[in-house]
């Protein structure tokens, strides 16, 4: 794989001497900092000496849940923060980076080094990933006070290191997509950034007016995809309760049951979209190694019937 | 080899039922217009093309069957070199070693050579943004030359070069040709590819106009007979009136007015002394003429008026 791995140094050692990463990783340090802030005088606000739900025998308020586990809300929250981020810094980052070498006509260089389209969209792909997470460890110190309150299990981290980590995959790949397709960054990146933003707001939007106004379930099969969603499925227990103590109408989307794929094997929502989203970067991968390799066959047979 | 190659855009058909073969270690230049479709043709050999019909083959790998075969084969120097800004000579080399799978130590050795060869070494260092235009397209055709390819790709490698950095530039396509590289040059000035090539050809209306070496060339610039002579008149005022003289005159054939309006060209069967006499012809004719003489036309000049001939 040389062509990945020189892509990848050649990414750095080219986002790295630019003012503008700095300017970005500024920003988003400002931008997660302001997010957390508010996220956390939300869960933190209501009664910090209330007595913990978990040892109470009568109360199971939403708010005492949520300062019954105060961890594990303050560490989704910033979690969603990050997510959040992940869904406007990844694709942008990816979009510009594969946009800008076919304004640059550096595209025709990289398809004249040989090993193939796919390799060059994978590689950018990896690049963008590894960069837009490198900027999304900005948030890592925003997780310190979730940790200090103490409660936060390993596989709630596991589960949330997936999440980010895929959900940060796709929107790379749908960057480089948009990018593949337009022939300026601009573009690229906004289109990119819109179905990144459908994922994470639009799915659970589209569910709830539908579910709310027409009692239609149609578009249920979308909250799969969604990262808030899979993150809350990871919050085990916890979510759970404060779910079930969530108005009707949204109880059922708060709470995505594990489902069974084999005899014995139920999967939890978060896996299930991590596999979703990895699979849907393979196919944008694919997607766009076909829309940037002018000798496709493919091409030849739309080019053939627009002759026609 | 290019065999019946169509490539359409939209209506237009830029390259018509195009084909050629060039032979290893040939240097082959193909010179034409602006939009003639130089940079098209080596697209498609280059595999970053498609044809609309026909076929195109490097070293008998089909460029749409065997693309990454074709790929691995070809240096390819576009118009505009593809460079990394932000990147110094150094790193773009590197990186477009490192992409071709050469291996640490094979890659350094390559960097140096090349970055020697292009006389950009004491450059290596420099971000590529502040190279001169020269220094860019010097930069790139090292890149092209860093797996070894056995076809050379240069369009139009010396444009935009002038004095020092243009004979530097054809020393180094020259050496490169004596190593044994096949080239295949596109040009829009055809002195640039008489420079460094063997066979010249014309491209216009998408095929092979003319073709030949350079003495092909020269002979193109004499006249065809022997007895004839060349003659260039530059006319001040009155082309119109030097035009309708001299084409009523029985030894005078060939009479052409060149696209500036001013310069004619004709061949003269008369002798010296009916040549002489034709000046103050002109003059009486109320024509001002700066310059009147036999002289050759350039081997270069001779093909560029092919570029046009006959087009419509």
């Amino acid at each position: 794989m040389p062509l990945i791995g020189a892509l990848v140094i050649k990414e750095f050692q080219t986002w790295l001497r630019g003012r503008l990463t700095f300017a970005a990783f500024a920003l988003l340090v400002l931008l997660v900092a302001l997010m957390v802030f508010l996220l956390g005088t939300l869960i933190l606000a209501p009664d910090a000496n209330a007595a913990p739900a978990l040892f109470s025998t009568t109360s199971t308020t939403s708010t005492n849940i949520l300062v019954a586990n105060r961890a594990i809300f303050l560490f989704g929250a910033v979690g969603l923060c990050v997510i959040l981020a992940a869904a406007v810094v990844a694709p942008a980052v990816s979009a510009s980076a594969f946009a800008s070498e076919r304004e640059r006509g550096t595209l025709d260089l990289l398809l004249l080094q040989g090993p193939g389209p796919a390799r060059i969209v994978l590689g950018k792909v990896l690049a963008a990933l590894v960069f837009s997470l490198l900027l999304l460890a900005v948030g890592i110190p925003f997780f310190a006070p979730a940790w200090s309150f103490g409660g936060v299990q390993p596989d709630q981290v596991i589960a949330m290191i997936t999440i980010l980590c895929t959900v940060t995959l796709f929107f790379c790949a749908l960057g480089v997509f948009f990018g593949s397709l337009f022939k300026t960054a601009l573009p690229a990146a906004l289109f990119a950034q819109g179905v990144a933003l459908f994922l994470v707001f639009g799915t659970l939007g589209l569910h709830l007016a539908f579910a709310i106004l027409s009692g239609n379930d149609t578009f249920r099969p979308l909250l799969w995809l969604n990262p808030f969603l899979a993150l809350l499925s990871g919050g085990g227990n916890a979510t759970d309760t404060f779910a079930r103590g969530a108005p009707a109408a949204f109880r059922s989307v708060l709470s995505l049951p594990p489902q069974s794929w084999a005899p014995g094997l139920l999967l939890p929502a978060w896996v299930i979209g991590s596999l979703a989203w990895t699979a849907l970067a393979v196919l944008l991968v694919v997607g766009a190694a076909i829309a940037i390799e002018p000798t496709h066959p493919l091409k030849g047979s739309a080019k053939r019937q627009a002759a026609r | 080899m290019v065999d019946h190659v169509v490539r359409r855009f939209g209506a237009r058909a830029v390259l018509n039922g195009l084909s050629f073969a060039v032979e290893a270690n040939q240097a082959f230049g193909i010179v034409g217009a602006n939009g003639s479709g130089k940079t098209v043709l080596l697209r498609l050999i280059a595999s970053l093309d498609r044809p609309t019909s026909g076929r195109v083959a490097v070293h008998g790998y089909d460029t749409l069957r065997r693309a990454r075969a074709v790929r691995d084969r070809v240096g390819y120097l576009p118009e505009e070199p593809m460079l990394y800004d932000g990147l110094t000579a150094e790193q773009y080399l590197q990186f477009v070693g490192r992409a071709r799978g050469l291996g640490k130590q094979v890659r350094q050795v390559a960097v140096d050579t090349l970055l020697q060869v292009v006389g950009l070494d004491e450059r290596r260092w420099r971000d590529v943004s502040s190279f001169s235009p020269g220094e860019r397209r010097r930069l790139a055709l090292a890149s092209a030359l860093v797996h070894e390819p056995d076809v050379l790709l240069l369009d139009d490698p010396l444009r935009g070069l002038d004095g020092f950095a243009r004979l530097e530039q054809i020393e180094v396509l020259r050496e490169l040709h004596r190593l044994g590289s096949t080239m295949l040059l596109a040009a829009t000035r055809p002195e640039d590819a008489l420079e460094i090539c063997d066979t010249i050809a014309v491209l216009r209306d998408g095929a092979i106009a003319w073709k030949g070496d350079d003495e092909a060339a020269a002979a193109l610039a004499s006249p065809q007979q022997a007895g004839l002579a060349r003659v260039r008149a530059e006319v001040l005022e009155g082309i119109d009136e030097v035009v309708t003289l001299l084409g009523q005159h029985r030894d005078i054939s060939e009479l052409e007015v060149d696209e500036d309006g001013r310069t004619v060209w004709f061949l003269f069967s008369g002798d010296r002394e009916a040549l002489a006499g034709l000046l103050p012809q002109l003059l009486r004719a109320g024509a001002s003429v700066s310059h009147f003489g036999i002289e050759r036309r350039s081997p270069a000049a001779a093909i560029a008026r092919l570029f046009h001939e006959g087009s419509g």
